[in-house]
């Protein structure tokens, strides 16, 4: 069941247009998170499904209904803001029960509600204090309960966790997560974050310059993405690339980088390869690990820098005239200069066209 | 525990009066001595004002205009009050303290409650046109009174207002939008939009938000809009003595024709309560709601 749709939707301001032809399906209990870089118009697009910004062309459908001229009030949405924007003047409570007293509900059913899900995010000891006595967190704690009470068809945020420190960040992610589990509301998610995006989607979209790159799977996207753009974009730190050109010969396909020729026989092109095509292959850097010998690729290569990460040691390793980034397990630590036998995993790779940076 | 600070190595005494501490002290010097002229150029006109108020008639021709009263009484208070000749009645200044209460409560009252819609709508809700209107808004700033006179007083003859305490509350009322406009809208504009955006999500339309949220959060600028309003109707003078009649006069006119008329003695004594009378509504408001002023004056300088 489609829970929101977004059809030719279109926002301009004067000769600017922010939104191009947008369109999506998302269904019932989906957690769709829109990432992009600032200024792609994922906020805009979210504003424009909240109704607090009207498009230019196009219609938005919630629950099966024609919302499109719609004021927000009766979208049955609920928005959670990344300046938290809970009423100052009001208690935590007052916040909470905001949404409902407008909508006429009596207060014997709002007290009992708002203390339920107040005890359900941790703050029912807040209460009674005001928006400015609490830490950051606990206010977006209070602002995610003020959009619960109001169980609404679909939830809202935009960018909720950016204004907290990265640790209380990690912990709210998981909170969400956990929330719309047990809740399963539809929810769509703005984030520049990717490991935001990467945990809590259930579907991605990314985002550039007011159009839809990719739409799918957090890992369908990291792994398979559809241009060099949703590549470049994902993954910290970014995919390694190789341009060079496509030699087809005796039906076997490789694709000569210069420094190798990586043999192309397992990839799955999208789009036939013709010979001498210029093209830019991708590796994530967990791809290029150290050689355990049985890879059925591998190159000697001379690393130039090492950055230790706890976790990892990223090893900038010299490819011809390029560098390429290997992630290697913190123990396997090289020395600077002496050559090491790298493993590509080439079921991992993706190839992208020179030319229209799409992948083939 | 911290050792005692006698332990601790002193100034010696040859160090003490440095050339850069010399000036501090000199620096001191000049700005209270300059603070003193200016609390003196300001605060003497009231110590006069207040001390002759006081004093007999003969005590004030015999001179002496800066000693305090030898035998202070209220009787020129009294007089001023009621029983003082203002044109061709002696009933003193209640009446005309009246009018100008009955003209300038509301006229505040309405010009700020307009001024803050007026201000919510500009900064919060762009509708087309906003920066025009605005841009009108603060061009009526600049209109001097005087260039509306003539056009005014045919309006108020027009709408039978002429001569009556309504007409001067209307002209008062928008003559105040203005100011009052301008002065809610640069202050509603630091009121975050995500508010807003939050409370329409949530049900809350215009005049909800209005009151619930933007209102309560802007007590400051609610009493520099009301200290404003009230100081600048309560003094007026060029419409009040153009548009009122013997009967609607407000204070500022009815002080005016008691402190100017030619005939008898002049009573000093009587003049000076009559003025202090005249000036007390706005001091009280201003000692009362001083601290929010000196608070909305700077409101916005510095991001909660």
């Amino acid at each position: 069941m489609i829970d929101l749709r977004i059809s030719n939707c279109n926002k301009n301001y004067g000769s600017l247009r922010v939104l191009k032809d947008i369109n999506l399906e998302i269904e019932r209990g989906e957690f769709i998170v829109l990432l992009g870089p600032s200024g792609c118009g994922k906020s805009t697009l979210l504003h424009i499904v909240a109704g607090l910004d009207r498009l230019s062309a196009g219609a938005i459908e919630i629950g099966g209904r024609d919302v499109t001229d719609v004021e927000p009030k009766d979208r049955d949405i609920a928005m959670v803001f990344q300046s938290y924007a809970l009423y100052p003047t009001m208690s935590v409570r007052s916040n909470m029960e905001f949404g409902l007293r407008m909508r006429g509900k009596p207060m014997s059913e709002i007290r009992p509600l708002v203390e339920e899900k107040a005890r359900m995010l941790h703050i029912d000891h807040l209460l009674d204090r005001r928006p400015s006595q609490l830490s950051g967190g606990q206010r977006q704690r209070v602002a995610i309960g003020r959009a619960l009470v109001r169980d609404p068809k679909v939830f809202l945020f935009d960018e909720p966790l950016s204004n907290l420190d990265a640790k209380l960040r990690a912990s709210m992610r998981t909170e969400i997560k956990k929330l719309h589990q047990s809740l399963g509301t539809t929810a769509i998610y703005v984030t520049h974050d990717q490991l935001e995006a990467m945990t809590l989607a259930t579907r991605m979209v990314v985002m550039k310059a007011g159009e839809i790159q990719q739409v799918g799977k957090p890992e369908e996207v990291y792994h398979r993405p559809v241009n060099l753009f949703v590549a470049d974009f994902l993954g910290n730190p970014g995919m390694n690339f190789m341009k060079g050109h496509l030699r087809l010969e005796g039906g076997r396909v490789s694709a000569d980088v210069g420094a190798a020729t990586i043999p192309l026989d397992g990839y799955a092109f999208d789009t036939a390869p013709t010979d001498g095509q210029a093209v830019v292959v991708g590796l994530r850097p967990e791809s290029v690990q150290p050689s355990t010998g049985g890879e059925p690729f591998a190159l000697t290569l001379k690393p130039t820098l090492i950055e230790h990460t706890g976790s990892d040691n990223l090893v900038v390793l010299a490819m011809g005239g390029e560098e390429i980034v290997g992630k290697f397990p913190s123990d396997m630590l090289p020395t600077l200069g002496e050559p090491v036998t790298v493993g590509f995993d080439l079921s991992r790779l993706s190839v992208f066209d020179a030319q229209t940076e799409r992948r083939i | 525990m911290s050792a005692p600070t006698d332990a601790m190595p002193r100034p010696t005494r040859s160090g003490w009066l440095t050339p850069r501490r010399t000036k501090a002290i000199l620096k001191r010097v000049v700005l209270y001595l300059l603070l003193a002229i200016v609390a003196f150029f300001f605060a003497g006109p009231l110590y006069i004002l207040l001390s002759t108020s006081f004093k007999t008639m003969p005590e004030i021709q015999a001179g002496g205009l800066m000693s305090l009263p030898h035998e202070p009484t209220a009787q020129a208070w009294v007089t001023a009050w009621g029983e003082a000749c203002i044109g061709i009645t002696c009933g003193g200044l209640k009446g005309y303290f009246g009018n100008s209460m009955v003209m300038a409560v509301p006229a505040v009252l309405i010009s700020v409650m307009i001024g803050a819609i007026n201000g919510y709508a500009l900064a919060k809700w762009p509708f087309p046109g906003a920066r025009f209107v605005f841009a009108a808004l603060v061009a009526g700033n600049f209109v001097p009174f005087q260039v509306v006179l003539a056009p005014v007083s045919v309006t108020l003859r027009t709408l039978g207002l002429f001569g009556s305490v309504e007409g001067l509350i209307l002209i008062h009322v928008i003559y105040g939008i203005p100011i009052t406009t301008m002065l809610f809208r640069n202050f509603f504009l630091s009121v975050p939009n995500d508010l807003i955006k939050a409370a329409r999500i949530d049900g809350a339309g215009f005049f909800w938000i209005f009151f619930r949220i933007v209102l309560p959060l802007s007590p400051s600028v609610i009493v520099v809009a009301l200290i404003l309003q009230f100081t600048g109707i309560w003094n007026d003078f060029l419409f009040a003595v153009s548009f009122s009649n013997p009967s609607s006069a407000p204070m500022t006119v009815a002080l005016n024709n008691l402190v100017n008329s030619n005939f008898g003695v002049k009573e000093y004594n009587v003049h000076m309560a009559a003025t202090v009378i005249a000036a007390a509504p706005t001091l009280i408001l201003y000692i009362l709601l001083g601290r929010y002023f000196l608070r909305g004056m700077t409101a916005g300088a510095v991001k909660g």
